[in-house]
């Protein structure tokens, strides 16, 4: 290493250089600390009466929501976004004047940092923290702990026990499930299958899409008892060319001619448009959100979630127990399973278009499927909405001839949720 | 332009390139934010305890990326072996077997490569590569089988991994750091390090190829497995693997650290702070001016963009003629 003078200069300008940038980065070490330092002189327990207020004089209340997704997807945390947008529309409806939320977002969060934005969007003074994967369910409940004078909600998980929901008193577990639109899509799938044949395309074999799938296909057979059904298992949410070629497969090799599907993309529905423009009658459905208008010929009904009634449902107890700090207000809600909230079609009104409604099937039906289809869809979706009908009324057996479901029985919240069973009438199922 | 050969390398060239990163990511960041209040606070809001478990999981990468490129190795499935690393964390009773079974397992899983390139010259960028999209699809299998948590039902999720005080983390850094710095000073590791002028330099100096190469893969395999270990262990919470979710993300961060710190053990506990704090930034960016996610990985390409041109420069000067 012989060093020239020119070397040197280099030397003592790359270290001016660092020193330049060394003093910079400290200067902006020293401004952080001196605003760390202002803040925690400042910061005192969220109490409402502290937080911005508008011209109406109401408290502002701060909600931070955590995805999984990107918001750009065309499932789950879209459908998440939609409804915090709804939120944000309901109780903030005029920023200046009358708004009581003020709602913000971090997308793509990886389960394994979950904690880390949630203690994040604390320390930005988020009052509610919302979080929306299964994934986030522990590093939720921890949050719940640390900060006992902040609201959490936690989407599809569970409460351990009844200690653990004891003891988490400001932690909410909330759910919409879809499993009786599917059951609703399964007639209208048995009645218009020539084939008898039908194939549903399933993301991941967890009791949400497992209680999908048995919906869809009692309802095939309410219907048309010859009805069997082919399963394949993408192993992803999202994943366009696996979901096409198993609706390729389930068509050219198992001849089935209806496809449903729980996953995060509408291309089952465009391969089955895709076919019906090729003259061969193949049908599907939207799921999440309306995708009709991915396939128009092909496309019989779908149902859509709106997470926005629930959210705004949420944060008015939030609101609530936070302006008066009366907590019961937020956690003994609803009565029946305290900060448990497993909406349904149960929780729609009839008569409601399904864009206010928190869960429904998209109607009208497509104009192929015939009248006496529609009425009895119709019949059944009412008797859902009014609570005498339910999909797992018994008798229902599952594959092996177990009874399941006894005769004139229902299944529980927890059945529900846990299921790991399948009914009678499966073709193909992923190992 | 053209790129002659120096004299003498110039060590001067990894500052210069860490300069001209850090000058890259200032300006997308004032570019991004827009005012000079958002901009100092993307920059200088750091959250230490999530720093150091970055800076820990980056630089074991880092150091695993070390261990192969200097040897003229190119492992770049570090992702795959920190796969591997983290399925035996979930395995083990307590952090210290979660560590050991890592390091063996991800050890095994690298000796594929190792063996292929020694004994058949097979070129252990591709087969490194495959291996790592390969534990993406073993590491699903296991979640759904053996890992699986049978407490919760019928939802696909592992049992916890054993906590770890990111403070052992860092202990751990240390070690591994200080052992491949005393390796290179043996006998032994000169021959690693010669391996990258050629097979027939090493041998020449009395070392035997086929056992170095093997050595160098399957070591940069064990330390990247050792980083997936302790990337779950240190977590706050959450302590399983899903489906969804079977990787980090973390190798292409090592990677970058690896380059830019030279390939030099001291030179990557630097660069993976810095990388470590990058991640933070794109962070901040993503919460405070609502960037989307990516930004994190294009922040992170530009320093190993960065540590790339420092390490040419490190060899070659530019002639503007």
């Amino acid at each position: 290493m012989s060093a020239s003078r020119r070397e040197w200069l280099k030397a003592v300008a790359a270290f001016a250089a660092g020193a330049i940038v060394g003093s910079g980065a400290s200067y902006l070490a020293l401004q952080s600390v001196k605003t760390a330092v202002e803040k925690t002189a400042t910061t005192r327990p969220a109490e409402a009466t502290t937080a911005p207020s508008t011209a109406a004089g109401l408290p502002k209340m701060k909600i931070h929501f955590i995805y999984v997704g990107p918001i750009g997807d065309y499932g789950w945390t879209h459908a998440h976004d939609v409804g915090r947008k709804y939120l944000e529309s309901a109780l903030c409806p005029d920023p200046k004047k009358w708004c009581i939320v003020e709602t913000s977002y971090t997308e793509k969060v990886p389960e394994g940092e979950a904690y880390d934005y949630i203690k994040r969007a604390v320390a930005d003074g988020a009052n509610m923290v919302i979080t929306t994967s299964y994934g986030y369910m522990d590093a939720t409940k921890k949050a719940a702990r640390d900060y006992p004078d902040r609201f959490f909600a936690h989407c599809s998980g569970e409460f351990k026990s009844q200690d653990e929901r004891a003891s988490l008193p400001n932690f909410a577990e909330y759910f919409i499930d879809l499993y009786e639109a599917y059951y609703l899509n399964g007639i209208v799938a048995g009645r218009m299958t020539k084939t008898n044949k039908l194939g549903y395309v399933a993301a991941f074999l967890i009791p949400e899409v497992i209680r999908h799938m048995n919906a869809f296909l009692l309802g095939a057979r309410e219907v048309n008892p010859k009805v069997t059904m082919d399963v394949v298992q993408l192993g992803e949410w999202y994943s366009p060319e696996r979901a096409k070629k198993a609706a390729v497969a389930l068509v050219e090799s198992n001849g089935a001619d209806v496809l449903a599907f729980t996953e995060d993309s509408p291309t089952v529905l465009q391969t089955a448009e895709e076919y019906q423009r090729r003259g061969k009658a193949v049908w599907s459905f939207s799921h999440y959100s309306d995708m009709s208008n991915y396939g128009p010929k092909a496309h019989l009904t779908g149902q859509v979630v709106n997470w926005g009634p629930m959210y705004v449902e949420m944060a008015i107890r939030a609101y609530l127990a936070w302006v008066s700090g009366e907590t019961a207000l937020w956690s003994e809600w609803p009565p029946e399973r305290p900060r448990d909230y497993w909406w349904s079609m149960k929780n729609s009104y009839r008569y409601y278009d399904y864009k206010k409604n928190p869960t429904d099937i998209i109607l009208p039906l497509n104009p192929a499927v015939p009248e006496e289809v529609k009425a009895y869809v119709e019949k059944r979706r009412a008797e859902v909405i009014e609570g005498v009908w339910d999909p797992f009324t018994g008798p229902i057996k599952d594959m092996k001839g177990v009874l399941r479901v006894a005769d004139r029985m229902r299944l529980s919240k927890d059945d529900l949720y846990n299921m790991d069973w399948f009914v009678e009438g499966y073709g193909q199922l992923p190992t | 332009m053209r790129l002659i050969q120096r004299k003498a390398p110039s060590p001067l060239a990894y500052p210069l390139a860490f300069a001209g990163s850090l000058a890259t990511v200032l300006l997308v960041v004032f570019a991004a934010s827009g005012d000079v209040d958002t901009a100092i606070g993307v920059l200088s809001r750091v959250d230490l305890g999530f720093l150091a478990r970055v800076f820990v999981v980056v630089g074991l990468v880092g150091l695993s990326g070390v261990l192969s490129y200097r040897s003229g190795l190119w492992n770049i499935g570090q992702e795959g072996q920190a796969i591997v690393g983290t399925l035996a964390a979930v395995s083990a009773k307590n952090a210290a077997e979660g560590l050991l079974l890592a390091a063996a397992a991800a050890g095994a899983w690298t000796a594929v490569p190792a063996l292929l390139r020694s004994f058949l010259g097979v070129n252990e960028a591709v087969t490194t590569f495959l291996t790592a999209l390969a534990a993406v699809y073993v590491a699903r299998y296991f979640v759904e089988t053996v890992l699986k948590d049978p407490t919760k039902k019928g939802f696909v999720v592992t049992v916890e991994a054993p906590p770890m005080a990111v403070v052992y983390a860092e202990l751990l850094l240390l070690a591994v750091l200080t052992a491949v710095v005393v390796l290179y000073t043996s006998r032994f590791g000169l021959g690693l390090r010669l391996l990258a002028s050629g097979e027939d330099v090493a041998r020449y100096a009395g070392g035997r190829p086929r056992l170095l190469v093997f050595t160098a893969i399957v070591l940069s395999g064990v330390v990247a497995g050792l980083a997936g270990a302790v990337e779950i262990m240190t977590r706050d919470s959450g302590r399983y693997l899903t489906l969804q979710q079977v990787s980090s993300g973390f190798g292409l961060y090592g990677i970058a650290a690896a380059w830019l710190g030279g390939l030099h053990p001291l030179g990557v506990a630097v660069s993976s702070l810095y990388i470590a704090w990058l991640y933070e930034v794109a962070v901040n960016l993503k919460t405070a001016a609502n960037f989307p996610a990516l930004v994190a990985n294009a922040l992170i390409g530009i320093a190993l963009l960065w540590g790339l041109a420092g390490h040419l420069l490190y060899k070659y000067r530019v002639v503007w003629r």
